[in-house]
């Protein structure tokens, strides 16, 4: 026997807090606190207005039909807000003619997340985001660290071809004496 | 584009032509940076000047520098550096190519700051199907051609590949059609 499983927006809230759906038009009907506290005014809005496509962006269209072809592929869309231009990658996916998507968003650096106002608990407790940027953060160090001595080398080589020419440059040979007088 | 693109110029350089060659693709580039860092953002000009220069030092056209790019990124730069990512992608040429919509959405995880091309697939057959590419940046069709026969290589598939609209006639985006 197949069961069917729902699931209410309370719970699918507390997986997913950016998630949102909207109807055939793209009208906004319900979305998630995390998104709300980014954009509280977003549930009434149309998707048109309050999201613009970036991936994929030149072949998706804003319509229920296009987006419809759309569920086997990673989305990302940004929010339009005028001091507020967050990315969120997601996933749409089609249910009792609605669509629904859901996702997180989308940083290059840790410090993002004071930027945007986010905190680790606007995340769903299994969301690895957060944990990414600090991996990311590592990274970064260690890059610099590793740029840093490279330039460092680069200056050796330099100064080590530069002290290279010295003898070809000097017309007088270099000696070097001991104490006791005798050439090295 | 990130240094991982230009470091696979001087990759294919050095090994088929000898670093000597790469010093004049450079030098001719005018391009005066002494490492290129992996994961380092660099103006897409450097890519650009480099891959000119190359055609110009080896007195052959562009679209061929590019071609033996595409393939040079599949099979050295991507096995090499990305192996199982690339392994991932798909088990089968088709698998893969139809995966390949997605596939720079996972390579942004790596490249936070990624411009990436996007892809789409159309008229999918047994044997073949339709590329589509679009992108932001111009003059980039000849990579994708080397690309998709790196990819056929790298899959033991012969294929063929025909380039059938391109913005360089007007069309807003390019389409392969690809036959295995
Ligand atoms: C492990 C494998 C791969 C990695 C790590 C990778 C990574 C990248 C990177 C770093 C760029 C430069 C973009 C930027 O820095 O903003 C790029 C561009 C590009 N890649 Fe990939 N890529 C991989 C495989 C592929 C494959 C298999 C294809 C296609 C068949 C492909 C098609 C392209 C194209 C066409 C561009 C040019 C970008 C444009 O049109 O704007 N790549 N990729």
């Amino acid at each position: 026997m197949v069961e069917e499983f729902r699931i209410g927006d309370n719970d699918l809230e507390k997986l997913f807090p950016f998630y949102f759906r909207m109807e055939t038009k793209l009208q906004i009907v319900k979305a998630g606190k995390g998104l709300l506290k980014l954009y509280p005014g977003l549930v009434g809005n149309n998707f048109t207005d309050a999201f613009r496509f970036i991936r994929p962006s030149f072949s998706i269209k804003n319509t229920y039909d296009s987006i419809a072809e759309y569920t086997n592929q990673v989305i990302i869309i940004q929010l339009q807000l005028k001091n507020q231009k967050l990315l969120i990658r997601g996933q749409m996916l089609i249910i009792q003619e609605q669509i629904l998507f859901v996702g997180s968003p989308w940083m290059a650096k840790v410090e993002d997340l004071e930027k945007y106002n986010l905190l680790v608990t606007d995340f769903a407790v299994h969301d690895p985001v957060t944990e990414m940027l600090q991996v990311l953060k590592v990274r970064q160090l260690a890059f610099e660290d590793v740029q840093k001595h490279h330039d460092g080398l680069v200056k050796a080589n330099k100064e080590i071809s530069d002290l290279a020419k010295f003898p070809s440059e000097n017309p007088h040979p270099i000696l070097r004496i001991s104490f006791s007088g005798t050439i090295k | 584009m990130y240094g991982i693109v230009n470091q696979a110029i001087q990759g294919l350089v050095t090994e088929q032509f000898g670093e000597e060659t790469w010093q004049k693709v450079k030098e001719k580039s005018k391009v005066n940076i002494d490492t290129f860092f992996n994961n380092e953002s660099y103006e897409d000009k450097v890519t650009y000047d480099l891959a000119g220069a190359a055609a110009d030092v080896l007195g052959i056209p562009l679209s061929e520098v590019l071609i033996a790019f595409g393939e040079y990124w599949v099979l050295k730069t991507g096995m090499k550096n990305y192996g199982s990512l690339m392994k991932s992608g798909g088990g089968n040429l088709k698998e893969f190519l139809i995966n390949l919509p997605n596939f720079h959405s996972r390579v942004m995880l790596i490249y936070p700051n990624l411009t990436p091309p996007e892809f789409r697939v159309s008229n999918v057959d047994e044997n073949s199907l339709q590329l589509h590419y679009y992108s932001q940046r111009e003059g980039l069709a000849d990579f994708v051609v080397g690309l998709l026969q790196g990819l056929g290589k790298m899959f033991e598939t012969a294929i063929t590949i025909d380039l059938i609209k391109s913005r360089s006639e007007g069309f807003d985006h390019e389409i392969c059609s690809v036959h295995w």
